[in-house]
């Protein structure tokens, strides 16, 4: 039997403005929009940031709470898996970073497990308690974190949450490749983040992007090492060089051939969700 | 989250070029890192970061 491949689709992060890529999506109408049709091309997973009025990014629970009713009520068909993310605003603080959890109770949500120096020019906070919080919380409210991991240490940080009980196995892993201060995006680096992966934390799933430069050779390798893959305009704005994206749905289904030329299959929203373990 | 590459941005004092380098390529060009595509001079440094507002105006270079 073929394996199937999760794609997870990204679609506006909190830094891209319509000056870098005019088809990025802003508002909760574009995202909702867009997750649609990257669900339409294959993409199992939406994984969400909100921007305010201005276009900066926002942890506002009113834009994700305008941005689900939309795709509920205009696109009833799409089972997309929503999972939310927690660091859509460097400012905001953690009480705010968790309260459109608790309110929407998406399947999953995003897990920043460390802090890193941010771009050189700020402070990416994830406290020991806010991880602690989040992931106690989390179980309680029956939302999977998607680990994502800039380095090997944070690997190493969800081995110790996962021995204190605030993680609860199985996990699953967003390696995030590429990431100025995170490690950089190479195959090499990518297995090492596997095998960190696999003996700290046996048993996890694994998800993988790439930033800039690193974006292909990561979407190929974690197709190739057997890991689920990443893509949007949270990561890229560039289809390729010096070509801006025409859409989200575009890098959704360029990986959508790759997975199907490897001989994998596309994974549904409901194979997403037996193979990560969630709710529904 | 990821905010995307994070780049460099330079403009060449002789020709008046707008170029840009991703911080990724820093292991992978070494010296050549910060040099004006079209003359190979070393360019003067404007700003870093994530994508600028007119980052579209500052040609990528990549090898």
């Amino acid at each position: 039997m073929a394996k199937k491949t999760i794609i997870t689709a990204a679609v506006t992060g909190a830094w891209p403005k319509k000056e870098n890529n005019p088809n990025v999506p802003m508002t909760p109408q574009e995202i909702a929009d867009d997750v649609y049709d990257c669900w339409q091309a294959g993409a199992a997973i939406a994984h969400l940031h909100m921007r305010d009025d201005e276009g900066n990014g926002t942890m506002d629970t009113a834009k994700f709470r305008e941005t689900l009713t939309i795709l509920k009520e205009k696109y009833p068909d799409c089972d997309i898996v929503l999972n939310l993310t927690t660091s859509g605003d460097i400012h905001a603080d953690d009480e705010i970073r968790k309260a459109h959890v608790e309110e929407l109770r998406p399947e999953m949500a995003s897990y920043d497990c460390g802090s890193m120096n941010w771009l050189n020019s700020g402070l990416f906070i994830n406290s020991p308690k806010f991880l602690e919080d989040c992931g106690l919380k989390f179980q309680e409210w029956g939302v999977k974190p998607e680990i994502e991991a800039f380095d090997p240490g944070m690997i190493g940080n969800a081995a110790y949450y996962l021995k204190k009980g605030v993680l609860k196995a199985p996990l699953h892993f967003q390696m995030c490749m590429g990431c100025a201060n995170g490690i950089p995006g190479s195959t090499k680096n990518l297995v090492f983040m596997v095998e960190t992966m696999n003996q700290l934390c046996p048993g996890s799933t694994w998800s993988c992007f790439g930033v800039g430069r690193s974006a292909m050779e990561m979407l190929y390798a974690a197709v190739a090492l057997g890991g689920h893959v990443r893509v949007g305009m949270e990561d890229n704005v560039l289809y390729s060089k010096g070509v801006l994206a025409e859409s989200n749905r575009q890098f959704v289904e360029r990986a959508a051939r790759i997975i199907r030329e490897f001989g994998n299959e596309v994974a549904t929203p409901d194979d997403a969700r037996e193979i990560l373990g969630l709710r529904k | 989250m990821s905010w995307g590459p994070q780049f460099m941005y330079y403009h060449c004092d002789q020709c008046g070029k707008k170029f840009k380098y991703e911080t990724a390529l820093i292991p992978v060009v070494g010296d050549a890192f910060g040099r004006c595509p079209v003359c190979g001079c070393m360019g003067t440094y404007e700003q870093d970061g994530a994508r600028i507002p007119n980052d579209l105006e500052y040609e990528e270079i990549d090898e």
